[in-house]
């Protein structure tokens, strides 16, 4: 069993500092958590995203049960997958396009109401789910739950900004950037903040 | 450690990431790649790793607005470099090297929140296997600590700059990367 990049290969990470204690009995309540908020798959019909937890390295598998496979004391390893199911959104807008002239014709209309329109682009989409298979898109954690650092192998705000959501939903502890920062002191990062700017034009 | 907050790290301004890339230059210029890593005051026996920078620096111009990238091994000795300091441009991303105890790392620093990526950790560590369970665990352990290890060492670097740069003495540091800049590169090939 791999532990996804984790395990190996460069690492090309975000590093964050989990805010907060961890909870007595942890590992129980993070492996219940972790359950209750895992991957569920998009059905055929639907054009949602889904988004939840997975075991690292293996995208296909949902269950937190066997401790060994996310907890490595004192390192919580696992992934958050994402599927989403997009169109081509020209081809999309000219197909419904399509279908309301088709209709016009059908009932000798001058214009397609609304609410028929709306109804063409609703069947349209059932219909281009089934065929359509999801964009996944994986994203790796390490979670050092001694030192309380996490470290997310993905630079995507966007990506980042989910798995903060998931984080705190999962766990009920926010996270923050971690910076060399951390090292300083208030008064000596306050110092440094107000430094002026080099001026480079003496050159 | 005192409490960290997030608006803490959000409100340092960007020439603290600038002039320490610059910095870290310098210093591993003037100081044949030498730098004390000792944390704890009171201990005895130093700590030194050997920093170098690697094979990409990207410059950025003072505004902002456009790029250089220079590449090779001679691209954070060569007198482009050391044209864009004196026209004005910063250090936005640099690819260094850390060595210590036979451990060798390299990586990039990047940006304003000075981010450590693209991490290359000593050889040494086995990378998981995906039949082998046992040794994926040892992996992720030994890659962790590794990685713990170096942002360690980053930190000890970072504030020992943060010290500099809000005492006395970086005006005295100053003048002398002025003069490390302004020193013609010799024999030394242009990067791409």
């Amino acid at each position: 069993m791999s532990f996804g990049k984790a395990s190996k290969g460069k690492i090309n990470a975000r590093r964050f500092r989990v805010l907060g204690e961890l909870p007595e009995g942890f590992r129980e309540t993070f492996r219940e958590n972790l359950e209750s908020s895992s991957f569920k798959e998009i059905s055929g019909f639907s054009t949602d995203k889904s988004s939840g937890w997975v075991i690292a390295g293996q995208i296909m598998d949902t269950s937190f049960e066997d401790h060994n496979s996310w907890y490595l004391q004192p390192y919580i390893v696992a992934a958050i997958r994402t599927d989403q199911k997009k169109f081509p959104s020209v081809l999309f807008k000219a197909t419904v396009k399509k279908k309301a002239d088709e209709w016009k014709k059908e009932h000798a209309a001058l214009r397609c109401p609304h609410v028929i329109k709306k109804q063409l682009k609703e069947n349209l989409q059932e219909e281009w789910a089934q065929r359509c298979l999801p964009r996944v898109t994986v994203t790796e954690m390490v979670w050092d739950t001694e030192n309380g650092f996490v470290l997310l192998f993905t630079k995507s705000d966007r990506e980042i900004d989910l798995f903060r959501r998931m984080f705190f939903r999962t766990f009920g502890l926010k996270i923050t950037a971690s910076h060399p920062l951390d090292a300083l002191s208030d008064k000596a990062a306050d110092k440094l903040s107000n430094v002026k700017e080099t001026n480079l034009a003496v050159f | 450690m005192e409490k960290v907050t997030e608006e803490r790290n959000n409100n340092m301004p960007s020439v603290v990431a600038k002039d320490f890339y610059l910095w870290l230059l310098w210093q591993s210029a003037s100081s044949n790649g030498r730098f004390d890593v000792t944390a704890d005051k009171k201990q005895k026996e130093r700590e030194f790793v050997e920093l170098w920078p690697e094979r990409r620096v990207v410059l950025k111009a003072a505004n902002g607005s456009s790029s250089v990238v220079l590449t090779g091994n001679d691209a954070p000795y060569s007198q482009s470099l050391k044209s864009a300091l004196v026209e004005g441009k910063y250090i936005s991303e640099v690819e260094l090297r850390i060595t210590q105890d036979s451990r060798s790392y390299v990586f990039t620093l990047s940006g304003p929140e000075i981010h450590v990526t693209n991490i290359s950790l000593p050889q040494e560590v086995a990378e998981g296997n995906d039949e082998q369970n046992l040794e994926s665990e040892g992996a992720v352990r030994d890659r962790m600590w590794l990685y713990n290890h170096l942002t360690d060492v980053i930190n000890v670097i970072f504030y020992k700059f943060a010290l500099e740069r809000t005492s006395g003495v970086w005006e005295v540091s100053l003048s002398m990367i002025r003069e490390w800049v302004l020193e013609p590169v010799e024999n030394v090939g242009e990067s791409e």
